[in-house]
């Protein structure tokens, strides 16, 4: 009696204390001890509270915004199903564009992987493994070189100097694609859809800025120029540029649209941006900082954050360059060469955000043009806009104080940064330090978590997932920093060595990462010049085909790769203690090679000469055997992009759903991408910005290529793109001849067919030019055909 | 020295660092000037005091662990809730030996360290009869504890029925 007197005598407060100490099974059979017990187990802070106990912390981002219960039901049920390895539903999808360079995550169950050099993309659903549709946007004459992604749109900068964005429906489908094609001849390094993260928070994005979303890309080039163009029109709205032809590597927004922030190797270039005219400030980097391994605005505040291989991580002001915050480890940690980052920069924002089945980012309801872009006169004061033709743009995009508070972002933003020796360190993106440019210490280490250095990062609410070089993705618990499961991505073939070009362009990829994009663009040159694809494109299918079927139901085979990647591994071994030299010094002489190029031939004329193939070193296109380049983190599910695969695993079933319609089963990819393309192709909708005679010029050449791939095919008759172009060219000069000499056209065509290849065999020796063999050849035709 | 009264009117002295432990004690001592009066604890019994201060004497140099706390409150609010997780993975022998008495006196010392704010030993308290609490069935819960079932037929059928998603897990 006594007792039972003391017991109900306790206080609630200490009731709730001595039950959150409880385990969730626990706490439910105590709820059904009596009337009283119930009520303190079914509070809500008392859930909070028993989170923190399990977890060690509060969410950085909330799974259930609505209540602390389910937010903690939810936490315990994806971390065992996380854990659960044997039961992941666990996907392999080749989409067939050669590599797959990026892929765009939207809507309940539809991913888009995007190549970049073949500037081809092909919608996948997720749940079934089955590619749907493919479009290859350009042919094989044009190569991309840099690439941006958001959920509605993606957008190619390429190396002839022509940006194009693709819009993208809530359904996956391309549905418009804008040119832009004012870059003159300079080759695109990089480019970046506006509100690039807060895509998925539009809403949010209202509330703070009081306007409609604005679709505004800045790309830049390798002279050192940005441009911003609208995504709806195609229309330049800013020319902006660094004073001494800078290769730009990185471009970024700030704050919405107010800021354009540019790297180049040893520079950052910031231009404020307001009705219609730009400021501009320059920022030294320090030096020996290495290539800029991250640089991402802030898309609610005027900052953004920089990375660099080797001097570390800092949080800018744009406005002037003030250096806000550095992010560093612990004292008894230090990062080695940073490899990989994450910016999650609208974490929490998305409260429909429930992933009750298959991916369940929010998609974007992106209103667009209207009200947002307003055409003023160019003003006398903006004499720094060279743009005297096009009207500009005016952006009304000022932040709406009064919605401030409920814009930003509910949960902690992290930056998560990955280095070279395998650790991972989390930070609060958005931490003061308590002087200005004071030091932040991450939330969360994890020291050495991978063997190899970290290829690439992402987080999401619940998961953080990473890969290796290795090609090892592990899921980990943000909170806690606990590993749940690893995986292990298969290679992109099945023997890696057989296939080099694959290992050659993924290093390239990882050049997005650390080093600068010129490589990257070089190595993409290469692969053309070396004419793989006309050279492997047959028995690359053949392999894809093989491959396709042996995915689709993931096994455990892949002894063989683990094997291999082990066997890298343990050479590596002894210097991977402090970070990977092995792969730093592999690529090191075609950067060196550039860089003597670059300091030698300051002219600009020798710029796009860069891009002519140089010199890879066969032996350096085994390095990577499984490399993974991009991993997207929903909460119950995971994407790993590795080499031409994608890899999908759920933790947990997601609901079936029924494919749309198409003609067989699983081999859906009925529609070739040639012929997608030349679909997409009639509906391009251009805006150009060149004269009438230009405009005219390009489009029969294009129609005229078009004509060329409608009649040989798939390049059939043995032509790339760039014969084909080239024969085109030949064409139309021996049709103005035929006027003058009266001969039969088609005579001359179907022998001209094959003759680019046997020239190549036959006069190449002869130390001729490409055009001179042309020439040649009609000479010869013609006298073949009048003799 | 710091003078307490027990709830018997029983006179207790203590070093001031011990009993600075304790937050209600510490604020008495901010507030008033140093005197030699005994401060009353009314709620609190002589045994419990006395074990109560033990405890505080043990633990008087282990300020590493409120400075931890302190340290991650100037982060985040919430942390001190980090820190008793981080407080019950130090549970040492002492603090084990200490809570190994009868229900009663546990009870007591939850309460007194409720009353005297001594956050470290309320949650050893606490977790001591979450312990207790662990993997026993609801009616051995209420037969350790005492507790009359207050639930009708209806209501417990419901209440299981809303619990099923744990069984599922």
């Amino acid at each position: 009696m006594e007792q039972q007197r003391l017991f109900n005598s306790l206080p609630d407060e200490i009731l709730a204390l001595i039950l959150v100490n409880l385990d969730a099974s626990e706490r439910y059979q105590a709820s059904q001890v009596s009337k009283r017990w119930r009520q303190i187990v079914q509070d809500d802070s008392n859930w909070r509270r028993a989170l923190v106990q399990r977890f060690g912390r509060l969410p950085y981002e909330r799974v259930m915004e609505d209540s602390w219960q389910r937010e903690y039901k939810r936490r315990v049920r994806l971390r065992k199903q996380w854990s659960r390895t044997g039961l992941q539903r666990r996907i392999g999808v080749c989409p067939k564009i050669g590599l797959v360079d990026r892929v765009v995550v939207g809507g309940k169950e539809w991913a888009v992987a995007v190549s970049m050099a073949g500037v081809a993309t092909v919608q996948v659903n997720v749940h079934r493994g089955v590619a749907l549709r493919s479009a290859r946007v350009f042919g094989d004459g044009k190569r991309g070189t840099a690439l941006a992604t958001r959920s509605d749109g993606i957008c190619w900068g390429l190396a002839s100097g022509e940006c194009l964005f693709v819009h993208l429906t809530q359904q996956g489908v391309a549905r418009k694609t804008v040119f832009l094609d004012d870059h003159g001849s300079a080759p695109v390094l990089a480019v970046s859809g506006c509100l690039d993260a807060l895509a998925q928070t539009t809403a949010d994005w209202r509330a703070f800025y009081g306007v409609p979303l604005a679709g505004l890309v800045a790309s830049a080039d390798c002279r050192g120029s940005v441009r911003v163009w609208s995504d709806d029109t195609g229309e330049l709205v800013h020319l902006l540029s660094a004073d001494h032809q800078a290769p730009l590597v990185r471009v970024t927004w700030a704050c919405g649209a107010q800021y354009v922030v540019a790297a180049s190797p040893s520079e950052i270039f910031v231009w404020h941006l307001e009705d219609g005219t730009h400021t501009r400030s320059v920022f030294a980097l320090p030096p020996r900082c290495g290539a800029i391994a991250m640089l991402a605005g802030d898309p609610f505040a005027p900052e953004f954050f920089v990375a660099t291989e080797k001097a570390g991580v800092w949080r800018m002001a744009a406005t002037d360059g003030a250096v806000l915050a550095e992010f560093v480890p612990p004292a008894a940690l230090s990062f080695a060469t940073i490899t990989a980052t994450a910016f999650a920069a609208a974490a929490a924002a998305a409260s429909s955000k429930t992933s009750s089945g298959g991916l369940g980012r929010a998609v974007p309801g992106l209103t667009k043009g209207g009200g947002a872009l307003k055409r003023v006169p160019v003003s006398a004061a903006s004499s720094t806009t060279s743009l005297e033709s096009a009207g500009v743009l005016r952006v009304a995009l000022s932040p709406n104080t009064s919605n401030k508070h409920s814009a930003k972002p509910r949960g902690t933003r992290l930056l998560v940064i990955g280095d070279a020796a395998g650790s991972l360190f989390l930070f609060d993106a958005d931490a003061r330090p308590s002087v200005p440019g004071g030091q932040i210490r991450p939330l969360q280490c994890l020291p050495r978590l991978h063997r190899l250095a970290v290829s690439a990062i992402d987080v999401s609410a619940a998961i953080l997932v990473s890969s290796g070089r290795d090609g090892q993705v592990l899921v980990t618990e943000p909170l806690a920093g606990e590993t749940l499961s690893t995986l292990r991505c298969r290679a992109g073939g099945r023997s890696s060595a057989a296939n080099p070009w694959i290992n050659a362009i993924q290093p390239a990829l990882v050049s997005m990462h650390t080093r600068t994009a010129v490589i990257l663009a070089q190595l993409l040159a290469a692969r053309t010049a070396e004419g793989w694809a006309r050279q492997t494109a047959g028995r690359l299918e053949d392999r894809l085909d093989r491959e396709d079927h042996g995915d689709d139901d993931d096994g455990d085979d892949d002894d063989d790769e683990a094997q291999a990647s082990w066997q890298w591994a343990a050479d590596n071994s002894n210097n991977d203690d402090e970070e990977d030299n092995n792969d730093h010094e592999a690529l090191d002489p075609v950067a060196i090679n550039m860089q003597e190029r670059a300091a030698g031939n300051p002219n600009r004329d020798e710029v796009p000469g860069f891009f002519a193939w140089n010199q890879i070193d066969p032996a350096l296109c085994q390095t990577y055997p499984a490399l993974v380049t991009q991993v997207v983190a929903g909460d119950s599910w995971l994407l790993a992009v590795n080499g031409t695969h994608l890899q999908i695993c759920h933790a947990e079933k997601p609901p079936e759903t029924p494919l749309p319609k198409k003609g067989r089963g699983q081999r859906s990819l009925a529609r070739p991408a040639q012929k997608v393309a030349l679909e997409l192709a009639r509906e391009i909708d251009t805006v150009r910005l060149e004269s009438e005679e230009q405009r005219t010029m390009r489009i029969e050449r294009y129609e005229q290529q078009r004509r060329i791939e409608n009649e040989f095919g798939d390049g059939e008759l043995g032509l790339n793109a760039d014969e084909q172009i080239q024969y085109a060219i030949w064409l139309s000069a021996n049709q103005a001849q035929e006027q003058d000499s009266e001969s039969s056209a088609p005579a001359s065509a179907s022998t001209t067919a094959s003759m680019p290849e046997a020239l190549a065999d036959e006069y190449s020796i002869q130390g001729m030019t490409e055009e001179e063999q042309l020439q040649y050849a009609l000479h010869l035709s013609t006298a073949e055909h009048s003799s | 020295m710091i003078k307490l009264t027990t709830a018997e009117g029983a006179i207790i002295e203590v070093e001031r660092e011990v009993i600075e432990q304790s937050g209600t004690i510490r604020n008495i001592l901010n507030d008033v000037r140093m005197s030699d009066k005994p401060i009353p604890l009314p709620n609190v019994s002589g045994p419990i005091l006395t074990k109560i201060i033990q405890y505080c004497e043990h633990h008087k140099n282990d300020s590493s662990r409120r400075q931890l706390k302190q340290e991650s409150q100037n982060i985040e609010n919430d942390s001190s809730e980090a820190a008793i997780q981080r407080a019950i993975e130090k549970m040492d022998e002492f603090d084990h030996n200490f809570c190994r008495v009868d229900q009663g006196t546990l009870f007591d010392i939850l309460l007194a360290a409720n009353f005297l704010d001594i956050q470290p030993l309320l949650d050893l308290a606490g977790y001591t009869v979450a312990n207790m609490i662990n993997g026993k069935t609801v009616k051995e819960i209420r037969d350790t504890f005492h507790i009359k079932n207050d639930f009708s037929p209806e209501d417990e059928e419901r209440v299981i029925k809303e619990n099923s998603w744990c069984e599922n897990e």
